[in-house]
């Protein structure tokens, strides 16, 4: 049996219309209109225990919405969400003893008092033997490194000491998910990198359940197995990394660096590669995967040019995903074309 | 129970106090200065005569300081900051940081409200007592009206966190509290007798006042410090009256959580 299981969940908010001008001010102070937004739509899926998931889309795309419903804190509009057998908000505190959470834009320590308070409360919150909160803020402690900042007030920590002793907080119960919504945000590369091997190992030394959104596709391709795609609140991909990767993330570019000036040919075009300039006048070359590989374009060149220097770069999964919209958009349209 | 829990909860909440002493010490002079007020407009209004008639049969100048010290020894516990902290959690989003916890949001709420009495016990409570039997000719209750008093005004700041936290609530709803908050503290400054003792009222103002719980809070357990209130069936009925009020407000709580919670919306991120 999975652990988390999902279906047909949906979430709709009800915002007050605002209108500019006076009349229309006025007019809202008797009467209000409403509007019905829809964060998410129609979404299932089911994760089992051990799982490091990614859940990406752009800003607004359901992503936390979807989060607090699993949590408990948010009321499902229509469908199902159940946590190891239970439904999250109408058992949050039973729930709540069994995960973690962070929330990268907020903070669940204690503002005015020393990180260790904070640390030193969830034990009495979720009823830590002490031998096994010992071991763990050891074990923590070492990966994160709190020691440089657990006597010093949360207030006056900085983004990314606030962020580590968070995690901590969130995982010193043993919790068997943890979510953790952009946890890497607005971090310097280090810290980030710190981060990562603190829910790599926690996942793989406790089976920990790991679900994670994210703008930094870094964290996905170095802790996820399996992502996500979310927009509009539509699942739009829910599988393996490098499946996506292949689907979506065929185009290679080439940047050369070449002697002579580079001209583009007619016979690159019939192989399907195009062309342009960068903006230090190297050349930059793009080609589809899937026809030609780049031993077979390289050789091409350096029969004719003699090269300096030159860099293949897979597309970066930020590409990756825009192509999924756009194929996503484009599937809409034409089944949309159809239907008139 | 999660006696241990609570406990830590309270003492992270008097810790977080800690940083701010300035604040304490301001409102500590703001109290003195209060208490100054009062004693001397009651001297004022009691003349040559030394003391006045009232509902509750003649009362002198040195009762009614008392009424004044004591009114303001149950301030110190009963103006507490839980309407804004609910209201702030619920329009800023932070609620969120304290719903992904196993405990209740009363209960997190509760022990914070009680942090900040603690603090204020050591920082305000104690020099206000000191100034005032320096000043001031403050009576002594008996021992069993001293122990009435006490019980009275334990359920009092009970009542009085269930009322504040109540209406904390109403910010799911509304964003009015500011103003619904100016509301409550001039409806408590009257009818509970914090400044003016419900003995002096008119009729028809007596009679409204006991339709409010507030009275509850101040006026009823000073009557009994000061021996005002005679038998125990009279004492039995203040407490009656106290806890179905305060029964009254726990359920009246639970149903507006229990609807608050399907209409929340986290706001930010």
């Amino acid at each position: 049996m999975p652990l988390i299981h999902v279906e047909n969940l949906r979430k709709e908010f009800k915002r007050q219309k605002r209108k500019d001008g006076f009349w229309p001010l006025m007019k809202s102070l008797v009467y209000r209109e409403y509007e019905q937004k829809v964060a998410v739509e129609d979404i299932s899926f089911t994760i089992d225990q051990g799982e490091i998931v990614g859940y990406i889309g752009p800003n607004g795309a359901g992503k936390s919405t979807t989060i607090k419903m699993m949590v408990g804190i948010l009321v499902p509009t229509s469908g199902d969400v159940r946590v190891n057998g239970l439904v999250p908000f109408e058992n949050r505190i039973e729930n709540a003893r069994r995960i973690g959470a962070v929330f990268g834009q907020k903070s669940q320590l204690w503002w005015d008092t020393p990180v260790i308070e904070s640390l030193r409360l969830t034990k009495y919150m979720y009823e830590i033997p002490e031998d096994r909160y010992q071991q763990n803020m050891a074990l923590f402690g070492d990966i994160l490194g709190l020691d440089e900042f657990k006597h010093v007030a949360v207030r006056s920590l900085s983004l990314g000491q606030r962020m580590r002793a968070d995690l901590c907080a969130a995982l010193l119960h043993d919790p068997e998910i943890v979510y953790l919504d952009e946890p890497t945000i607005g971090l310097d590369v280090v810290v980030k990198e710190r981060i990562r091997e603190f829910i790599r190992e926690i996942n793989r030394e406790r089976g920990t359940t790991v679900i994670l959104t994210t703008h930094d596709m870094s964290d996905i391709e170095k802790l996820c197995s399996r992502v996500m795609v979310v927009d509009h609140g539509r699942l739009m991909y829910d599988g393996n990394l490098n499946t996506l990767k292949n689907d979506y993330g065929n185009m290679e570019t080439m940047e050369l660096d070449t002697e002579e000036v580079f001209m583009m040919d007619d016979a690159l075009l019939r192989m399907g590669i195009s062309f342009s300039r960068t903006d230090d006048a190297r050349s930059q070359l793009v080609y589809d995967k899937k026809n030609i590989n780049s031993s077979a374009v390289i050789k091409w060149i350096m029969d004719r040019y003699s090269v300096r220097d030159f860099k293949v770069k897979e597309t970066e999964i930020e590409e990756i995903i825009r192509n999924l919209y756009a194929g996503f958009s484009q599937d809409e349209r034409q089944r949309q074309e159809v239907i008139v | 129970m999660r006696v241990a829990l609570y406990r830590e909860m309270t003492l992270n909440a008097f810790r977080s106090l800690l940083a701010f002493r300035a604040e304490v010490l301001l409102f500590l002079f703001g109290q003195l200065f209060r208490i100054f007020v009062q004693v001397y407009i009651w001297y004022a209004l009691f003349g040559d005569s030394g003391q006045l008639a009232s509902k509750a049969g003649s009362v002198t100048i040195q009762e009614m300081i008392t009424y004044v010290v004591i009114s303001s020894v149950i301030s110190v516990f009963a103006t507490n900051d839980v309407i804004f902290r609910v209201s702030s959690k619920v329009s800023s989003g932070e609620i969120a940081m304290d719903l992904i916890k196993p405990m209740s949001f009363r209960s997190v709420i509760f022990c914070q409200a009680f942090g900040t009495n603690l603090y204020r016990m050591l920082f305000e409570l104690i020099p206000l007592i000191i100034v005032s039997l320096l000043f001031f000719h403050v009576q002594l209750p008996s021992p069993a009206n001293g122990l009435a008093f006490l019980v009275l005004v334990i359920n009092g700041l009970i009542l009085n966190f269930l009322i504040t936290y109540t209406i904390g609530l109403i910010a799911f709803w509304y964003i009015l509290v500011w103003q619904v908050n100016t509301v409550l503290n001039g409806l408590i400054r009257l009818f509970s007798g914090a400044f003016i003792p419900i003995w002096f009222f008119s009729d028809s103002l007596v009679k409204f006042s006991y339709f409010l719980p507030f009275r509850l809070i101040y006026y009823e357990p000073i009557s009994v410090y000061l021996g005002k209130v005679t038998g125990w069936q009279e004492l039995l009925a203040i407490f009656i009256q106290q806890l179905a009020w305060m029964a009254g407000f726990l359920l009246l709580q639970k149903w507006m959580w229990s609807r608050a919670v399907t209409r929340l919306v986290v706001q930010g991120g």
